[in-house]
């Protein structure tokens, strides 16, 4: 027998182990636990917190490390469009994006400074290109 | 819609992985304890735990990219991840390939195209098969023999289970093992529970070849 087929083998050794896992009765898992003193749900938590940890762990260590010096544009100082341009351009992109008005009350009943605030985080949402609008 | 984005749509995103983790039930967990504990035994891990932390980290990273492993939606999460950590216990190489498409036709879920769950996962080129050399390979080869050795010494006692064990290395399929081992479904099934319990126990010793 080669020794490539021995490592076949024992992964194949250790499926069928698996198989058995699969097989295994709902009574027969917690009968298995019980008698090896295992407490079925606490593990099952315990597993579960450390799966989701490790999930976090991943997708944190993946997000791209934000520059030092990175201000968001609406924290920058803006030269906005007066405001009635301003309310057309907002009612525009909710027009063409529907989803943004549900976020953003579509765009109702707002103050001034609400559409200003609006037309910001729209800006650095993406939704609007600044540079064609403003001075 | 072109044949990428259709491929792309199959296969789970990171937030779909993190919500499947949030729905596994008491059971599921119960299973995949079993099966991570059953694989340890001459692998590089002591902990069942820290098998399926590795795994999850391999789903997270194959998530939206072309290398890693990948959860194809219609492959249930336990299957998969039941998979992937075999792989990572068995540090796959591109050889594995087809031994896991001929043993885990058993594993098939109804309703599941056989192509679709025993290959999918296994055609992401495998991280741990990128990094095993001639020699790493030739050394886990080695090691895979003195399990093999550990393992029939452990059962010499237990005839059906050696039986399972020699029907296997000699290349028949589970399904084939219980007709050649001349075995009722009752005793291959109690046999391949012992092995279980019998590779648990070996594993969880922390005894090494």
């Amino acid at each position: 027998m080669s020794k490539r087929d021995d490592r076949h083998d024992l992964m194949r050794l250790r499926l069928l182990a698996a198989q058995d896992a699969l097989s295994l009765s709902a009574e027969e898992l917690a009968q298995e636990d019980k008698e090896a003193g295992v407490d079925t749900h606490a593990e099952a938590k315990r597993w579960q917190a450390s799966m989701r940890a490790t999930a976090a762990r991943v997708l944190r260590d993946a997000r791209p490390v934000r520059n030092a010096e990175y201000a968001p544009l609406s924290a920058r100082v803006r030269k906005r469009p007066d405001i009635d341009a301003l309310k057309v351009l907002v009612r525009e992109v909710f027009a063409a994006r529907p989803e943004l008005g549900l976020a953003y009350r579509d765009g109702k009943h707002q103050s001034d400074e609400d559409w200003k605030s609006l037309y910001d985080d729209l800006v650095d949402a993406g939704a609007i290109v600044p540079d064609e609008h403003e001075d | 819609m072109d044949l990428a984005d259709h491929e792309l749509k199959r296969l789970a995103t990171a937030e779909q992985i993190r919500t499947a983790i949030e729905g596994l039930t008491d059971e599921d967990f119960a299973r995949l304890r079993r099966a991570g504990s059953a694989f340890l035994y001459g692998s590089e891990y002591t902990d069942p735990l820290e098998l399926m932390n590795e795994a999850i980290a391999r789903a997270m990273h194959g998530a939206g990219q072309a290398k890693g492993r990948h959860w194809p939606l219609n492959v249930p999460f336990v299957a998969f991840l039941i998979m992937t950590m075999s792989s990572i216990a068995n540090a796959s190489t591109e050889s594995l390939t087809q031994a896991f498409t001929d043993s885990l036709a058993d594993f098939v879920p109804e309703g599941v195209a056989y192509s679709d769950f025993a290959i999918e996962p296994l055609r992401a080129t495998s991280v741990e098969g990128e990094c095993v050399n001639e020699e790493e390979r030739a050394a886990e080869s080695a090691r895979s023999l003195k399990v093999f050795a550990d393992i029939e010494a452990f059962f010499a006692d237990d005839e059906e289970v050696l039986m399972l064990v020699l029907c296997l290395r000699d290349g028949q399929r589970p399904r084939e093992i219980q007709e050649s081992a001349g075995m009722t479904v009752t005793q291959y099934n109690t046999a391949r529970r012992r092995l279980r319990r019998g590779l648990t126990k070996l594993g969880l010793g922390g005894k090494r070849p």
